[in-house]
């Protein structure tokens, strides 16, 4: 029992990461239909500033953990998001109107760029963050134990207010209206006086900023990375946007959490060995039901 | 996409400022602190060059596409018009 | 094509060879993981071979011909180590290769040089299969995985009595061998494991992992694979509580093990089989000093991508160059190296083993255990 309990809790944790990541996801595709390769190596980039930032922090003497805390995510949440801000500018912008291919290929391309220069600036080698907070609660079941540290804890509480800031942002801000409308149709919300190059620059940004949350928070959890460390989160946070419906911000979210814990439950309960094999065997299913993911709408065909 | 005549050197330069200033956020933290262990070394040299070739380019760039000659090129006006304003 | 393009090409072909010619170097590859996350040891394979490889310049040269080292990268990937096998083959015109660090990348690879006639001799791949394909110019300067399974099942049995063992791997060449080694002696001695699973090469998150090892109750974990996955494996397995022993192989032999794994405090006790101590070697206290002093500590493979440089070089110059020759030779004689006089067997591994078990301490440093 203990054993079920303690490996839900590990799902979410690693859902809402994932759920955060996917976020990023799913709102660029949602607004100009494409797949941004690069945001797994946006993720990848605010882990390394997370060290950096800390690594700065410790060097000016500053010890207190929460002082740290909000310095390191402040400035990887900034400097993330100018990373956001100027890989739509200068890989995506100038190709606006080609194909859709053309703008996927760019993606590709700034993905690489991205893992090369980090490993060239950085070196090539694994990189490790101190442990900051330890400790943990811990609750008796039966014979057993269920604990989650306090940085799970952390992780959770900053995944749901992020998710929940961004849910208020857009469903009742103006920027928010100005998102949907882009969304719809990007052509009339333009004529109606949006700006909606800002439009998408603002989602890039808005989508960098999700991947530094989950960059911060799971760099000083877990407390190694490397260069290529964007490729597999990425991919399952990309998974996750599709089995909740590409599209969808709710959908990213749900999807991420379901992605978490099936991982979570199936390897800890039959084999870690085919975790993956389980997660995407249950992606293929949901799309065999539900094409377009749990949440999306089917997609009509624009001309 | 102003159709602008001649080089307006405040407004390049302008640009250029912006850009490099862009250069220093993204280069800094990333090439400018190089971590080693849990700890860094800096590198603020390779980001000064980095920052100086991103605002000169810009600047070139931002005065070269106020020249009326660069407009008759024709890839430069493909670019342009898809959303690159200047 | 036209008779003055012919021309034009035969004699650009011409001035080509001389060149090559002109130069005839003995050109050794060193092949490794110079980028990507295991880099790491790819800089130690680098550094001890270009000390070696300026070390015998130095003193003349093979027979009078300068060494020429070629970098290498295969990323620990095995395409990307057939490909690199292949460049240094044909165009770089290797003929002794120093790797490649990982034994997925050594295994596919060495068939190339086979085919090639160059002599192989890798610092650290300990992958059984490897020398057992048969191949007559493989070598290696470090054990087997066998026999570090050995070691550390025997350890486990006699020293820490562990009923108890579970057996985690990386599902790759390197560290599921390894495991799968472990497990077979481990079952020899009549101990069943608990559990044994693989995880993902390049994920962080093993919480799930760790939970079930917590519930079967593992006295002992022992890990088939690489710092970079040990690291954060070690790291969680503490945070969720686990006292149980930390074994892992000889790919964790990096200071990066430490700062992965977010503080010395939780690779203290955590147990590794390596080779004896290469530097505790009398014959190699000259080159260990001229490291040191350069500032830089030998550590890991260091010493034994000397040692491997070393057997390629006396394998070529006691056979005027010939690598063909040379590896037939390397099995009947015995080669004097940094870390001591090695012999290799018919198969072409060392004739002894020497893993002992190391330990961790609460500094980020490892010792022998005696």
């Amino acid at each position: 029992m203990d054993i079920v309990l303690q490996q839900l809790v590990n799902g979410l944790t690693l859902g809402s990461v994932y759920g955060l990541i996917a976020i990023g996801y799913t709102m660029v595709y949602g607004i100009i239909g494409m797949i941004n390769f690069a945001h797994g190596d946006v993720y990848m980039v605010s882990a390394y500033i997370t060290a950096i930032a800390l690594a700065l922090l410790t060097f000016f003497g500053i010890e207190s953990f929460p002082i740290i805390l909000v310095g390191t995510l402040f400035l990887t949440v900034a400097v993330t998001g100018a990373y956001g801000w100027v890989i739509e500018r200068i890989a995506y912008r100038p190709l606006r109107s080609s194909s859709r291919l053309s703008v996927l290929i760019s993606a590709i391309g700034m993905s690489l760029i991205l893992q090369n220069y980090v490993q060239l600036s950085q070196g090539a080698n694994q990189q490790g963050v101190p442990t900051l907070l330890t400790g943990a609660l811990r609750f008796h079941v039966g014979d057993g134990f269920v604990q989650i540290t306090y940085m799970k804890l952390l992780i959770l509480f900053i995944s749901i207010l992020g998710m929940g800031v961004l849910t208020y942002v857009i469903q009742k801000t103006k920027l928010g209206r100005m998102c949907r409308a882009t969304q719809q149709d990007r052509k009339m919300a333009s004529i109606l006086g949006i700006d909606t190059d800002k439009v998408i620059s603002t989602v890039f940004v808005i989508g960098a900023v999700m991947a530094a949350l989950a960059g911060v928070l799971v760099t000083l959890d877990y407390g190694a990375f490397d260069f290529y460390v964007g490729f597999i989160i990425g991919i399952k946070a990309f998974t996750a946007a599709v089995l909740g419906g590409i599209g969808s911000l709710p959908g990213a979210m749900l999807g991420g959490l379901i992605l978490g814990l099936s991982e979570a439950l199936f390897a800890g309960l039959i084999s870690s060995d085919y975790k993956d094999v389980f997660s995407f065997s249950l992606l293929v299913l949901i799309l065999i039901v539900r094409p377009s993911g749990l949440l999306g709408k089917p997609e009509v065909e624009k001309v | 996409m102003s159709q602008a005549v001649g080089i307006n050197f405040k407004k390049s330069s302008i640009d250029a400022l912006i850009a490099g200033f862009m250069a220093l956020v993204l280069f800094g933290p990333i090439v400018g602190v190089v971590l080693d262990g849990y700890n860094f070394n800096a590198e603020f040299g390779k980001v000064a060059w980095m920052v100086a070739i991103v605002a000169a380019g810009r600047f070139v760039m931002s005065c070269f596409f106020r020249l009326k000659k660069a407009w008759r090129w024709h890839f430069v006006t493909r670019i342009t018009m898809k959303g690159w304003r200047y | 094509m036209s008779n003055a393009v012919v021309r034009k090409t035969l004699i650009s072909l011409a001035v080509a060879g001389a060149a090559t010619l002109a130069q005839a170097d003995v050109v050794i590859g060193v092949a490794g993981p110079h980028t990507g996350a295991y880099a790491a040891f790819g800089e130690q394979l680098w550094k001890g071979a270009e000390k070696a490889a300026a070390d015998i310049n130095a003193a003349g040269g093979v027979n009078g011909e300068m060494i020429s080292l070629v970098k290498a990268d295969d990323a620990c990937e095995p395409k990307q180590a057939v490909s690199v096998a292949n460049r240094l083959v044909d165009s770089d015109g290797a003929v002794a290769v120093v790797g490649h660090f990982c034994s997925s990348s050594s295994i596919p690879a060495s068939k190339i040089y086979e085919e090639a006639g160059v002599i192989m001799v890798t610092p650290a791949s300990t992958n059984p299969t490897l020398t057992d394909q048969g191949l007559p110019n493989v070598f290696r300067v470090c054990g087997r995985d066998d026999q570090q399974g050995d070691v550390a099942a025997s350890y486990i049995v006699d020293k820490l009595n562990a009923k108890r063992v579970a057996v985690i791997h990386d599902k790759d060449t390197y560290g599921k061998g390894l495991a799968d080694a472990m497990k077979s002696t481990l079952n020899a001695y009549g101990v069943k494991e608990v559990m044994y699973e693989g995880l993902t090469r390049g994920e962080k998150d093993f919480n799930a992992l760790i939970t079930k090892i917590r519930s079967v109750d593992a006295d002992v974990v022992y890990f088939g694979g690489l710092h970079s996955e040990a690291g954060p494996l070690v790291r969680q397995l503490r945070e969720q509580g686990s006292k149980a022993i930390f074994i892992s192989g000889d790919g964790i032999v990096s200071d990066e093990f430490v700062s992965v794994a977010g503080s010395p405090k939780y690779v203290d006790g955590v147990l590794m089989t390596f080779g004896a101590d290469p530097t505790s070697y009398p014959a190699g206290k000259k080159v260990i000093k001229e490291f040191r002093d350069s500032g830089y500590e030998p550590e890991g493979y260091t010493l034994y991508s000397y040692t491997a440089m070393q057997v390629a070089v006396a394998a070529l110059a006691n056979n005027n160059l010939d690598p063909i020759k040379g590896a037939k030779w390397l099995k009947s004689h015995s080669v004097n190296t940094v870390m001591g006089k090695k012999d290799f067997d018919s198969k072409g591994d060392l004739t002894v083993s020497d893993y002992v078990m190391y330990e961790w301490d609460a500094q980020g440093k490892y010792s022998q255990v005696d």
